[in-house]
């Protein structure tokens, strides 16, 4: 008869408590709909305030490259493209097909974002709800201002960044992994630089679960981890070193086709100069270089409150951290963004290297929190009482705003102003203006 | 000790703000102006603006409760993202709105310290002697708070503040006139951007809901409610230069320039009754947290405000939505 109480009092008390879970979970799901909404709606007026209705010649030439010409590089985004243009009873290829075609690919990317941004404020314990929002819009403000400006409405970097976050979401859900080695391999597909640019983010989460899961699970994931690096790596010396060998064939084919799809019936020179025809630009972009190199350090002054934000995070998670093994992992998440960095010795487009190591450590924080890392959500609650003390703390955002959106060579029009002024009375180190 | 830390805080808070006017300077500055001064006595008085604005806000932080600081702070930030980016147009740059709202910053740090509050007369004249518009824009915040403080002190203090309000008046009125502000209307350009307007007020709810929240409160908590109304309407002088001159970021700007202001001021000079309603508000805010974060985020996108189009986010939602 006690046995029989017993169960049914537990019964009761499991109902009860699953009840008050599904009231709790509601609630939770209510004031995350609801932040969602206002983040959609913010986003709208970004959209307003940075949007140029225009696609820039670069990247409508790339709409013009197509594997049809051969396994080349960057030539997934224009194959989709022109697939798309052969299968809809609407001819693409001219600049209105190439503006609907992006602003489309761009909906698609707004769409994954606020998709992972869910993913993440549902799965994150209810007490760091706050600090995913202050996070979430922190990125936001950056990467869709960035992506419908004129210089960068259309950048395969949306298709790469997406990619990324498809991936993040199918580790923090831990299903259909395996699908991370044709997510990596697509990615590399659309641009080879992703292996230094957003590549990081599936290759270090997949380095933070083998240290967080036990000994069963560690083996697929480092078959995971060395399957997606050495298709990605494949790839990325295909596309770098033997994709341009028969450029000449098919070079006027492509430039009559870029020229049909911007706006001015031009094409971008020296991207087919240097994906098709396989010439080396290094020469002529040593002006950008130095002025890249006079105007970088002083953005990352003006940035100083949030790299230090940053830093403070990053560092306090291998500082709270109680094992080795612990540590180890911190360690590498803290650096995984150092991937990018031979493209800040080799390359110049800056403002696209600051958005891809933004969006690393954005990913990372709002991946771990989803996961409930405690180490993390610990130092994250600390840190976030510690700010809202600062008395900079209304201006966190405000401030930002003025520094969008970023471009592509030049970090943004602030500091392409400060250069610019420096260049013309002082320093004269670069021609163009 | 507190008092210490809590100034050190608002400095440094004013500190960022110049940041803030800084990068906005950076980002907005014409390469040319119309002034009559000349490009780099604009930029001189620019600058002697942005100190003149940052000052007043450190006194109105001074003067406040501490407990009123976190809420002052987002109204100055509030203010700020339009003050510090409207007058760097190539009309406005130099030109004698600056140089009235440095004028006007005197006259509230006057009024704020209570010492030789007299120079709000002198220096009222000299604003209305620059542009006779003074009186439709900004004209209305200096006697607004000098009625303010006539019904909110007693005897000969009192008539000190009427005396004050009075000459005040009187002097505007005939600056107005000897400035030939008769003619100011004989070119009437009337209002046109009726959509854009409509656009952004309707963008701007959240904003106006909460300072209509406000002033409803503090009229409801006055023992006369008389001077709550100039409180609360003395923002729409401006109405007959948005009509008639079609100034509609101007006015835009007037409005938001007189709520900030005289809602600090009136926090600076510890009005208990203006005290509950920012607690209230600060309270409401502070439960919808982190939603209550765009609050000063949200405004940097209508930035900067212009006569034109409005605003650019404005005139692209018009030409998108409604062409």
């Amino acid at each position: 008869m006690t046995k029989w109480l017993t169960l049914l009092a537990t019964m009761f008390g499991w109902m009860i408590g699953k009840e008050e879970r599904r009231v709790l979970e509601d609630a939770k799901k209510k004031k995350i709909n609801r932040i969602l909404l206002a983040l959609l709606v913010f986003s709208g007026f970004i959209f307003f305030r940075f949007y140029d209705a225009m696609v820039d010649l670069y990247n409508t030439t790339l709409l013009a490259f197509s594997y049809k010409y051969g396994f080349i590089s960057r030539g997934l985004v224009g194959t989709i493209f022109q697939i798309v243009d052969k299968v809809i009873p609407v001819d693409l290829m001219n600049y209105d097909g190439a503006m609907i075609f992006t602003q489309v690919t761009t909906a698609i990317f707004v769409m994954i974002l606020f998709t992972f941004f869910r993913q993440c404020l549902m799965c994150a314990d209810e007490k760091m709800i706050s600090f995913q929002t202050y996070l979430i819009l922190f990125f936001m403000m950056i990467a869709i201002s960035m992506f419908v400006s004129r210089r960068n409405m259309g950048r395969v970097d949306i298709y790469m960044i997406a990619l990324s976050l498809i991936g993040t979401m199918l580790i923090m859900k831990k299903r259909f992994e395996f699908l991370l080695i044709p997510i990596s391999a697509l990615a590399v597909m659309f641009h080879q630089g992703y292996v230094f640019m957003f590549f990081n983010i599936l290759l270090i989460l997949l380095i933070y679960r083998f240290f967080t899961v036990g000994k069963k699970e560690k083996k697929k994931y480092a078959i995971i981890f060395v399957l997606c690096f050495c298709v990605g790596s494949a790839l990325f010396l295909w596309f770098e070193f033997f994709s341009r060998m028969n450029g000449e064939q098919f070079v006027e084919e492509i430039i009559s086709n870029a020229k049909l799809l911007s706006y001015n019936g031009e094409y971008h020179d020296t991207l087919i100069d240097h994906e098709i025809l396989g010439i080396d630009l290094g020469g002529t972009e040593w002006d950008f270089h130095k002025e890249n190199f006079v105007e970088y350090p002083l953005f990352l002054l003006f940035m100083s409150p949030y790299i230090w934000i940053g830093v403070c995070l990053f560092g306090g998670f291998i500082k709270e951290a109680k094992t080795r093994t612990d540590k180890c992992k911190y360690i590498f998440v803290a650096i995984g963004a150092l991937t990018i960095v031979p493209n800040y010795i080799l390359k110049i487009d800056y403002a696209r290297w600051t958005m891809s190591i933004v969006t690393y450590y954005v990913v990372m924080l709002l991946s771990m929190l989803a996961m409930q890392d405690e180490v993390v959500e610990s130092v994250c609650s600390s840190m976030l009482l510690e700010i809202k003390k600062k008395a900079w703390m209304p201006l966190l955002f405000t401030y930002l705003t003025l520094f969008l959106p970023f471009y592509d060579v030049f970090v943004d029009q602030v500091m392409h102003n400060i250069g610019h002024f420096l260049n013309v009375n002082w320093l004269h180190l670069w021609e163009h203006y | 000790m507190r008092l210490k830390a809590q100034r050190k805080e608002d400095n440094k808070f004013l500190v960022w703000l110049g940041m803030f006017a800084l990068v906005s300077f950076i980002l907005y500055a014409p390469r040319e102006t119309r002034s009559i001064l000349g490009y780099e006595a604009a930029i001189v008085v620019y600058v002697v603006y942005i100190l003149a604005l940052l000052l007043l806000y450190r006194s109105i932080l001074a003067k406040a409760r501490a407990t009123m600081n976190k809420a002052l702070r987002y109204l100055m930030g509030f203010l700020s993202v339009f003050a510090f980016s409207f007058f760097l147009t190539v009309e406005k740059f130099g030109g004698a709105d600056i140089c009235q709202i440095i004028l006007l910053c005197g006259c509230l740090s006057v009024l704020l310290y209570e010492k030789r509050e007299w120079l709000v007369v002198p220096l009222t004249a000299a604003a209305v002697g620059m542009g006779v518009g003074y009186i439709f824009l900004y004209g209305s915040i200096v006697p607004v708070l000098l009625l303010y403080k006539y019904f909110a002190r007693t005897g000969a203090r009192q008539r000190k503040y009427l005396s004050l309000f009075v000459l005040t008046i009187a002097v505007s009125a005939f600056m107005f006139i000897f400035c030939g502000g008769f003619n100011y209307f004989a070119e009437i350009t009337l209002f046109c951007n009726f959509r854009r307007l409509g656009v952004f007020v309707l963008c701007f709810i959240p904003y106006l809901m909460m300072a209509f929240s406000f002033f409803r409160g503090l009229i409801r908590g006055l023992s006369k409610k008389a001077y709550g109304w100039f409180l609360g309407l003395g923002g729409i002088t401006s109405v007959p230069l948005l009509a008639l001159k079609n100034q509609g970021g101007s006015c835009i700007f007037a409005v938001f320039l007189f709520y900030a202001l005289v809602i600090g001021m009136l926090l600076a000079m510890g009005d208990l009754d203006a005290i509950r309603q920012m607690e209230r508000l600060k309270a409401i805010l502070q439960r919808e947290e982190p939603i209550g974060a765009f609050v000063l985020v949200y405004p940097v996108l209508f930035m900067p405000l212009n006569d034109a189009s409005i605003c650019r986010t404005v005139d692209y939602m018009v030409n998108l939505i409604l062409p």
